[in-house]
């Protein structure tokens, strides 16, 4: 009888280990692609050689109206569950940092001229969704080009 | 052509607007009334630079990206508001307490071992917005995309 009450607190103890053990403790290094993408109507400035985003990041943007997605930087980070990445794209800065609870923690910066950094927006978003493909994109109006859209497209490198 | 509904309906003469036998009408009269001509003119070169100039009011995303607004506050408001009546409720909570008591106890126990913070969840799989400037969010599972509308 001691032994089966001993057994049960064991598996009890098991299974509370279980549920605190951190999901970003489980969660191995993922390689990212980390994408800056410009939407508009109109061409590509002329002497910036800009490639046009792939059929799969478009894919994702069908839902928005532009016509031509530019890539203005695309960059290839490896996420570092013990530490902060900082990328830096054209006039903007992004952090990367895997949370305990099998997150990513991305948090957008603006950089202005005197090249200070100015938090735009932080979010998390499922480590495993990257993982399985999904693309986590933050947007907005293109403040200097009316009608004009940025996009930082975040998704896994295969 | 001085009376306000001849103006009127060289207006509607240059807007396409008029029945086939006023239209004939009008056109037979401009040869011989010069303001009228004058009018047309300055009337179809008006309409001319308005569509020409005018910007476009565009939506920048797709009905879909506004609809899973519109259903995501409607599936926020109804999480926030239960249905259920006060009576059963009352009736019933101590049939509920307990395994409620166990629940919260676990979500003390795991949230002691994760990082506080400020979290206000934006719904559909684990994707969670923390405070700063505000955004608009779509997601669509089955394009497998998130997308946060600075505003």
């Amino acid at each position: 009888m001691t032994r089966l009450v001993s057994l049960r607190m064991g598996l009890i103890m098991i299974a509370l280990l279980a549920l605190c053990t951190p999901a970003g403790a489980l969660a191995g290094d993922l390689k990212l692609r980390l994408e800056l993408a410009w939407g508009t109507d109109g061409n590509a400035p002329e002497g910036k050689n800009l490639k046009e985003l792939d059929a799969k990041g478009r894919e994702k943007l069908r839902h928005f109206r532009w016509k031509n997605y530019w890539v203005v930087k695309s960059t290839p980070v490896v996420l570092d569950a013990k530490a902060i990445q900082k990328v830096a794209l054209d006039r903007c800065q992004v952090d990367f940092k895997t949370t305990a609870d099998g997150h990513v923690e991305v948090k957008l910066h603006s950089i202005n001229e005197a090249k200070e950094a100015k938090l735009v927006k932080t979010l998390r978003h499922s480590h495993e969704a990257l993982k399985r493909g999904e693309f986590l994109i933050i947007a907005g109006d293109d403040k200097d080009k009316w009608n004009d859209a940025w996009f930082v497209i975040i998704r896994a490198d295969p | 052509m001085k009376n306000n509904e001849s103006l009127l309906d060289l207006q509607a003469y240059v807007d396409g607007e008029l029945p086939e036998d006023r239209r004939r009408e009008v056109e037979a009269l401009l040869p011989a009334d010069a303001d009228a001509r004058e009018l047309v003119e300055g009337l179809r070169r008006l309409s001319g630079l308005l569509r020409t100039h005018e910007p476009a009011a565009v939506v920048p995303a797709s009905r879909e990206f506004y609809w899973s607004q519109i259903r995501r506050r409607i599936e926020a408001e109804s999480v926030e508001s239960p249905t259920a009546p006060a009576t059963a409720a009352a009736l019933g909570w101590l049939r509920w307490l307990i395994p409620a008591l166990g629940v919260a106890t676990v979500v003390v126990v795991v949230s002691m071992r994760s990082p506080s913070s400020e979290l206000a969840l934006a719904g559909g799989g684990g994707d969670v917005t923390l405070a700063d400037v505000s955004s608009t969010v779509f997601r669509s599972e089955s394009d497998g995309v998130t997308v946060h509308w600075i505003q």
